[in-house]
């Protein structure tokens, strides 16, 4: 009996040992850990909410000091053996026989009389205090420990997925919030405001193209054929073969219009009412609609990342097509001069006053026009 | 005697019994007083002396009777006043004529050579009275004209103090307050207390009538076996702990003492802890035995600060205080 006394006791202290260690923790780490799920789960929310947070160092941030505590709060609390018997002991409530007997166990090799009557005593209750130790309830996790686990797992869940803000500004593409937050986020020029500031100055520039060449033909016609000039139904000099061809690349705009990547550049619009556009572009091809408005092109800079739409790039068909179709004579446009390689602080393209492009130009403008013109056919015949 | 011989279960089993009788019988003379009875009987087997604190009237004389009665000792009684010399109590030389006619000096023992001697109003006596009185108690012997006569063993000293009548009283020094195992103070009697009382005592003294529930025998083994309790270390441990928080010196020493209480104290602590541990029919002493005991033991070893006297401070309420403290940590 006293033998398993001897061999028991001990036992039963290094168990009551490791269950008053992790109280211990459990305890005084039940602060910094709150504090923990506070800031993880406020940081979770701005992230999606307001501000993209970066994760992997807030995570470390956040993580790091409660962690380092914890160490050095498990390193430094563990309960003595002592401790131990005495935590089993008030468990138990055994009125210090368990600690005694403990100590007897442990410490002395010839107990006196009331020594021995005391581990008999002990021996006794031996069964039942097992029992009682085996059978006290597990620590389990209390409500606001359970509270505390699934708000700290859904701030990091939070924390781990892309900002909500990036998430909408990538998908709208037209938030001003967007773009201010995307600028904040990234210092590297936006390529789709690049591309639509190039597309819409090219199609500027086949504009006048068109209307200088209308110019000419209306200085001849002012010799030769003057009704010819007021029906105008070819003033453009559009071929039909033309035609087919913006029908063709109007197919591959519908395909690109799919594509969420390539539907912010616009480089054609087919109108929906062959009428109206009839009205709208005299000298196009019936039903065809080629046009590009100022409200179309300016305001649609959608931010993206240069990983998403780095398969973006500009044939020279589409600009050789937008100058060929485009004679510019509904086109409105802003006061702002021509700009390619903008730097930031120009590259939104606002619509000023509307200023309807007059057809009467001086024979220094004319120069000027043809000489760009030129220089902008040249561009085009290097492309590949 | 009982040291020598193996201790067994029936021993310590007929020590509770004998001790739980006689408590028994202190508690049909004595109404109301019950936790007063415990701390008595447990500062009585522990060997100690006690001082008794409470007005008038409370049955501080009765009990002290009573427990003289139920042990059958011989009890005497000394009622201090201011002019009470020395030698009115240890004793003093006088001349007698024996038989044959001779003359001689004679000692002739005070009332201190008995088992039991109540000092009434101790704090009416003068200090040189008192210091002989302590001396005694500590020495367990009287010298007088250079011969020693010992008192007799086992010897208690039962004091007893008015705390409201201050004019013509002579305090205790800290000093000699320390010589008392414990500090019992005797708390007004409930309502229901009062009418039990009047049923058994109207017209009779109880305690007069007392029959031994033990000799002085079987109380001397007794006394024996609660020497035997078992004091874990850490329960050691823990006494030394709860007396240095009385200390303001120390570290968690609390601030409201100017002195904490001496090693005599904590000696005092652990002995009439084993008594109640015993009385509790338990062979160890638990954290709860050092606990209940620690206030009489401790609250005549330890001096308020001025400032906390000024500021009505009580130190039992401070004691307690960190008693609880201590338990809790635990």
């Amino acid at each position: 009996m006293s033998e398993t006394l001897f061999k028991m006791l001990p036992r039963l202290v290094r168990r009551q040992q490791r269950r008053l260690w992790s109280a211990q923790l459990l305890t005084r780490t039940a602060l910094p850990l709150g504090w923990l799920v506070i800031i993880l789960f406020f940081s979770g929310v701005i992230h999606q909410g307001w501000l993209q947070l970066n994760s992997p160092l807030f995570f470390t941030l956040a993580l790091l000091p409660p962690a380092l505590y914890l160490s050095v709060v498990a390193i430094r609390r563990i309960p003595t053996t002592a401790e131990g018997a005495t935590a089993a002991d008030a468990q138990l409530k055994a009125h210090a026989l368990f600690l005694s007997a403990w100590e007897i166990t442990a410490f002395r090799q010839t107990p006196s009389s009331t020594q021995k009557l005391l581990l008999l005593r002990a021996s006794a209750e031996l069964p039942h205090w097992q029992e009682q130790l085996r059978s006290q309830p597990k620590q389990r996790p209390g409500s606001s420990l359970l509270l505390g686990i699934t708000l700290a797992i859904l701030g990091s869940f939070l924390l781990l997925l892309p900002g909500k803000v990036t998430q909408k500004a990538l998908e709208s593409g037209s938030s001003d919030d967007a773009k201010q937050q995307l600028s904040k986020d990234s210092e590297t020029i936006d390529p789709v405001a690049a591309i639509n500031e190039v597309l819409l100055a090219e199609k500027k520039a086949a504009a006048l193209k068109h209307e200088s060449q209308a110019a000419t033909q209306h200085a001849k016609a002012e010799g030769a054929h003057p009704e010819e000039e007021q029906t105008g139904n070819h003033s453009n000099g559009q071929s039909p073969e033309k035609g087919n061809e913006s029908q063709v690349e109007r197919g591959k705009n519908e395909k690109n219009r799919k594509n969420p990547a390539a539907r912010n550049i616009v480089v054609s619009e087919v109108g929906k009412n062959p009428g109206e556009s009839a009205k709208r572009h005299s000298g196009t091809a019936p039903g065809l609609d080629a046009s590009v408005t100022a409200d179309q092109t300016t305001g649609q800079a959608a931010p993206f990342t240069q990983q998403r739409y780095q398969d973006i790039s500009l044939d020279s068909d589409r600009k050789s097509l937008a100058f060929d179709r485009h004679t510019g004579q509904h086109l409105t446009t802003t006061s702002q001069p021509l700009k390619t390689g903008l730097s930031s602080a120009d590259r939104d393209i606002t619509s000023g006053g509307e200023q309807t492009l007059s057809t009467s130009m001086t024979p220094d403008q004319r120069v000027l026009v043809d000489r760009y013109f030129k220089q902008l056919s040249q561009f085009d015949a290097s492309k590949p | 005697m009982q040291a020598n011989r193996e201790l067994t279960e029936s021993d310590f089993q007929d020590a509770y019994n004998d001790l739980s009788g006689l408590k028994q019988a202190l508690e049909s003379t004595i109404v109301g007083q019950e936790g007063l009875i415990d701390r008595l009987l447990i500062a009585f087997i522990s060997g100690g002396h006690i001082l008794l604190e409470g007005l008038p009237g409370l049955g501080k004389t009765h009990l002290a009777k009573a427990l003289a009665g139920a042990t059958g000792l011989k009890f005497s009684r000394v009622q201090c006043t201011p002019d009470l010399m020395p030698a009115d109590i240890t004793g003093s030389e006088i001349l007698i004529r024996d038989a044959q006619g001779e003359q001689r000096l004679d000692f002739q023992r005070g009332p201190i050579f008995a088992p039991l001697v109540l000092v009434d109003e101790i704090n009416r006596a003068t200090p040189k009275t008192q210091a002989a009185l302590l001396e005694a108690m500590q020495e367990h012997q009287v010298t007088h004209a250079g011969i020693t006569h010992p008192l007799p063993s086992p010897f208690w000293v039962m004091a007893t103090q008015n705390p409201i009548e201050i004019e013509g009283t002579y305090p205790l020094p800290e000093a000699q307050l320390d010589r008392f195992l414990v500090k019992l103070n005797v708390e007004f009697p409930s309502e229901a207390a009062l009418l039990s009382m009047l049923e058994i005592s109207l017209d009779d003294e109880p305690s007069e009538h007392l029959q031994p529930v033990l000799d002085l025998e079987r109380l001397v083994s007794i006394m024996a076996t609660g020497r035997e309790i078992v004091i874990a270390d850490r329960i050691k441990q823990a006494a030394v702990t709860l007396l240095l928080a009385t200390h303001p010196d120390t570290s968690g020493g609390t601030s409201h003492f100017r002195y904490g209480a001496s090693p005599r104290g904590l000696q005092a602590l652990l002995k009439t802890a084993r008594i109640h541990a015993l009385l509790q029919g338990r062979l160890q002493v638990d954290f709860d035995d050092l606990a209940r005991m620690a206030l009489p033991v401790l609250r005549h070893r330890v001096l308020l600060t001025i400032e906390s006297e000024l500021d009505g401070i009580n130190c039992d309420s401070i004691l307690r205080q960190i008693i609880q403290e201590w338990r809790s940590r635990i």
